[in-house]
């Protein structure tokens, strides 16, 4: 199966958080710009969606450009990665402080999500 | 000492009323090896000088207790339900568990006082049916008799040097009304309104520099614009549609509040833990773990959720 991560980006209201997803070149996955907020809850989800449903493994998500994310973002990730098939996991690169201090607190040890600093 | 799990109700909340270290071995002691002696897993839950108390008393039978500093981990009231009281007991699914847990001590302060009555009346809510003992101890040589009297009012029972007496002014639900105080903005605090148009970024950059004008540390910075943006989002979707940030610097804590026109009406919001499957509640949640203190008042005029971070 080949599915094809478009280009997902959020269509704001002026001073809204954006949110824009790409697809990574050379491997399974998706760079995420922008912040993970109630304003771009929909695109962090399809951008989810699309992801889980990607084949290869692992999964990667280049985070680097993420300025925040908040709680329900964080959970929408845990909620994706436990509908991952058996031996597939998801590596979360350079993710914002806020992910894993809410991952710490909610989903001590969560299997699944690897945090690659 | 009358062992209080003979009655019929399923969760036991009495309070213990005592003067001195040896009334207070005498109270609570005997109470944890009862628990052992009936397989009872037993947390307790106090300040470090009453902890090695309980702990002496116990010889080598401390081992078989978890012990937590109770000024450190219950130092928000409002995240002694989820954090350390439900926390234990529910990692203990089967039988009984009993746990002693005295989260208010002298030198709490006037700030902090009304957040810890509300959490003592509302663990009846939270325990109500479950096969949960909690013995709250209070310092009776030390604490005024006004914390007395509403330790009359959150526990169904006091235990004290003479016995064990079913409290005739036990009313939780108005205790915790009584303390549902109105609080005041000092002059002088940033102020950030913000509406359903997507500004929930702005005021948690408003509430970030701030915070970091103040003294928060990094990581404290982190914690701010996380609970910012939980209180804020709960704004939009619940507290019709927006509402005010509001930001100052007080007696060594940065404290920030958000108030909306909404009414809180779950007074155990932000004090159930939740399942890791389960989609959402955590917002509140997360701020009673990160704040070193939160207080609430909800009622005509709007909610406001205020919470306190040590510099």
């Amino acid at each position: 199966m080949d599915v094809s991560l478009g280009e997902l980006s959020a269509a704001p209201p002026r001073d809204a958080a954006r949110l824009e997803a790409h697809p990574l070149p050379a491997r399974p996955g998706v760079r995420v710009v922008g912040e993970v907020t109630l304003d771009t809850r929909r695109v962090w989800r399809e951008a989810l969606g699309l992801l889980t449903r990607q084949e290869g493994a692992p999964l990667h998500m280049e985070l680097s450009e993420l300025a925040f994310i908040d709680v329900a973002g964080v959970t929408d990730l845990v909620t994706a990665t436990r509908s991952l098939s058996e031996g597939q996991h998801l590596v979360v690169h350079r993710p914002p402080p806020q992910l894993t201090r809410v991952l710490d607190i909610f989903w001590p040890g969560t299997g699944g999500i690897e945090v690659a600093p | 000492m009358t062992d209080a799990v003979t009655t019929r109700e399923a969760f036991l909340h009495p309070a213990l009323f005592y003067r001195g270290p040896q009334q207070y071995v005498a109270g609570t002691v005997p109470f944890v090896l009862a628990g052992l002696a009936a397989g009872e897993p037993v947390g307790v839950a106090a300040p470090p000088d009453r902890l090695a108390l309980i702990r002496d008393g116990l010889g080598p039978h401390a081992d078989e207790v978890c012990f937590v500093d109770m000024t450190r981990a219950g130092r928000n009231p409002g995240w002694i339900i989820p954090g350390v009281l439900r926390r234990f007991a529910d990692a203990h699914g089967e039988g009984r568990v009993r746990i002693i847990g005295e989260p208010i001590w002298p030198g709490r302060t006037t700030v902090e006082y009304p957040a810890c009555v509300q959490h003592e009346a509302l663990i009846n809510a939270a325990f109500t049916g479950r096969e949960v003992t909690i013995l709250c101890p209070y310092d009776a040589a030390g604490l005024d008799s006004g914390v007395l009297d509403d330790a009359w009012a959150t526990h169904p029972v006091v235990i004290d040097e003479y016995g064990e007496t079913p409290s005739p002014a036990y009313s939780p639900e108005a205790v915790a009304a009584r303390y549902n105080e109105p609080l005041t903005v000092p002059p002088g605090a940033a102020e950030f309104a913000f509406d359903s148009s997507g500004q929930l970024s702005r005021a948690r950059e408003f509430a970030v520099r701030h915070g970091a004008r103040m003294g928060l540390s990094v990581p404290q910075l982190e914690d701010l614009a996380l609970a910012v943006a939980e209180l804020t989002t709960n704004s939009v979707l619940h507290g019709a549609g927006g509402g005010t940030l509001r930001i100052w610097a007080e007696g060594g804590h940065v404290v920030c509040e958000v108030h909306d026109a909404g009414r809180l009406i779950d007074p155990l919001a932000g004090r159930r833990p939740q399942a890791p499957s389960r989609p959402g509640g955590r917002g509140l949640l997360l701020v009673n773990h990160v704040a070193d203190l939160v207080r609430v008042h909800t009622g005509d005029p709007g909610t406001t959720i205020r919470f306190y971070l040590a510099v």
